[in-house]
């Protein structure tokens, strides 16, 4: 197993390194002069040709694109992945402060969406009304459809001002983080749902269900034992899809919830052309996917150790 | 899926139906000027002149929904298939030709899957200036992955059947080969993916116009009606709610055919 990972660990290095490649180039492509920009950030200059010169050797824009991009993948490495345009603070430091709201927001999410949908399936599953089953199936590929920037409104409408149950934005404590992460939860439980319940049905269908329930143990023994483990796995890809939307995708929620996360940094970096943090983004984002598909991996040969044994592991 | 397709789905083609005619005969008539801006007559209530009211600038809401349906399931569709264009293209190739061709695709695609789709929209799209180019591009960067993997993984599954090797070994050229056995199989399942990929382009471009990097005003698209209508959100949920169920009904309703469709294929 300890190879198995490995190897799924040099797997990464070339993925961030192409990674790294791609924001490269994504700013080369920028139609503005960051020099440029970084000097009229506070609107009030108005810089002669030679200042821009100037500062365009600062910011090293004049040397070739190799030593720009050797130079800032040195710098990633050194953990100096340069300073805000806005702030001039170091980016990486911003970044790591904005990632544990966005992390801790889709922990959520997740959490509230799988204590949703489990129960819901195995209801779903145990009982044998048709019309109930269809019509929670076309429920939940409806919910599935919801845009999370119409249901954050609605929800904040609804539960923070007219109920009162939430805050309506900002990040004043780990309570602030719920409404936001059911907004996110919901069209992920949807989907969630239907899966849930496919694989749960396959698994009731064993031979080794029907043999528990000869022996004659209690129902619930037997979802818990068996059921629910063997269900998990297929469970668990749809979870690490998820996981890795919802940490880009929670940008919108983010910004509408006033959540000081990833995405509104790189909202508010795009609209002041921030390139440095921009970069460190489209980096920091690429490491942290990494290390969800690391963990779901390890998550899957926890589970089921055949995995493990080098079968074909279809990515 | 055992039986024939049954009132949902019907029920879903009909709502599809009613959509993309709404959107096509708001090419040639709208109730109003979708883009006219009338002071006088901000965020009236529906009466029998503005069907659905009119909106903070005074336009008709219904105009602009309509001409909001053309905008968004018109780029959607283009999207979706530019993106289906691409996926099958090297998903064939990957599948059909394995080896250093595959070796090599699959490399790229497991360097794409690295980045998280939506970041990656956002960073295009903020620093590449939103434009339908710049969104064009920045859908199909992301969406092409899972497109061709399905694709591979249905080549594959059709390369290995004994009729395929056969004609093989007989001497068939690839070309022939995909064109008349590989193709067969994969078009209905491309068809079915394309269905649920414009679905999510559309969800995605709507909530990038929601930001304010996808489709810019003053043109309509169901995103950047939400967004406007979230200032008068209190007083006027109408707004809001319009534009919203409108994308959750037609994505809705494409997603559901499309599963029906995957079902009924694999």
């Amino acid at each position: 197993m300890a190879s198995y990972l490995w190897k799924k660990v040099l797997l990464a290095v070339p993925t961030i390194l192409g990674i790294t490649l791609i924001a490269f180039i994504l700013l080369q492509l920028a139609p503005s002069d960051p020099a440029l920009v970084s000097l009229t950030l506070d609107g009030t200059n108005a810089p002669t040709i030679d200042e821009i010169q100037i500062k365009r050797h600062e910011l090293g824009l004049d040397k070739p694109y190799i030593e720009q991009y050797t130079d800032w993948l040195k710098g990633l490495l050194h953990g100096n992945w340069g300073n805000s345009y806005i702030t001039n603070e170091p980016v990486l430091d911003m970044l790591i402060t904005a990632s544990f709201v966005t992390v801790l927001l889709t922990v959520f999410a997740v959490l509230i969406s799988m204590s949703i949908a489990l129960p819901l399936a195995i209801i779903l599953v145990m009982s044998s009304h048709k019309t109930i089953r269809t019509s929670v199936e076309l429920i939940s590929i409806f919910i599935a459809t919801v845009p999370s920037f119409w249901l954050a409104m609605v929800g904040i409408h609804i539960f923070a001002e007219n109920w009162s149950l939430f805050p309506t934005n900002g990040y004043d404590s780990l309570y602030s983080l719920v409404l936001p992460a059911i907004v996110l939860a919901i069209p992920v439980t949807g989907n969630l749902i239907r899966v849930q319940r496919i694989s749960l049905e396959e698994v009731r269908s064993m031979n080794y269900i029907l043999f528990a329930k000869a022996k004659g143990l209690p129902i619930w023994h037997i979802i818990y034992k068996y059921m629910i483990r063997n269900s998990i796995i297929s469970v668990l890809s749809l979870l690490g899809n998820y996981s890795r939307s919802l940490l880009g995708g929670a940008v919108v929620v983010e910004l509408i919830f006033s959540l000081p996360g990833l995405g509104s940094a790189v909202l508010q970096a795009i609209q002041l052309r921030d390139y440095p943090m921009i970069q460190g983004y489209i980096v920091i984002m690429g490491i942290i996917t990494i290390l969800v598909n690391i963990v779901i991996d390890l998550l899957y040969v926890w589970l089921q150790p055949e995995i493990s044994i080098g079968g074909t592991h279809e990515s | 899926m055992n039986h024939k397709f049954g009132f949902g789905f019907w029920a879903s083609v009909g709502i599809l139906f009613i959509f993309l005619a709404i959107s096509i005969v708001s090419c040639f008539w709208t109730p109003h000027d979708p883009m006219k801006v009338a002071i006088s007559n901000v965020l009236m209530e529906p009466s029998s002149e503005y069907l659905l009211g009119t909106d903070s600038l005074g336009r008709d809401i219904l105009s602009r929904l309509m001409l909001g349906s053309r905008i968004s399931i018109s780029f959607g569709i283009l999207a979706a298939f530019l993106t289906m264009t691409l996926g099958l293209i090297l998903g064939v190739a990957s599948g059909y030709f394995g080896g250093w061709v595959d070796y090599g695709i699959q490399s790229v695609v497991y360097l794409f899957q690295g980045i998280p789709g939506y970041a990656f929209m956002i960073a295009i799209t903020g620093i590449l200036e939103p434009s339908m180019f710049s969104l064009t591009l920045a859908v199909v960067i992301t969406s092409w992955t899972s497109f061709a993997q399905m694709i591979r993984g249905e080549v594959l599954a059709v390369k290995s059947k004994p009729y395929v090797k056969s004609v093989i070994v007989l001497g068939a050229t690839p070309f022939y080969c995909i064109r008349h056995y590989i193709m067969p199989t994969v078009i209905p399942l491309a068809l079915t993916l394309l269905m649920m990929r414009i679905s999510t382009t559309i969800l995605l471009v709507a909530s990038l116009s929601f930001i304010g990097l996808g489709i810019q005003p003053p043109l309509a698209d169901w995103g950047i009606m939400v967004q406007e209508g979230m200032t008068y959100y209190r007083t006027f949920p109408r707004l809001v709610y319009i534009p919203g169920i409108a994308i959750i009904l037609f994505c809705g309703c494409l997603n559901y055919i499309g599963e029906r469709l995957r079902g009924y294929y694999l």
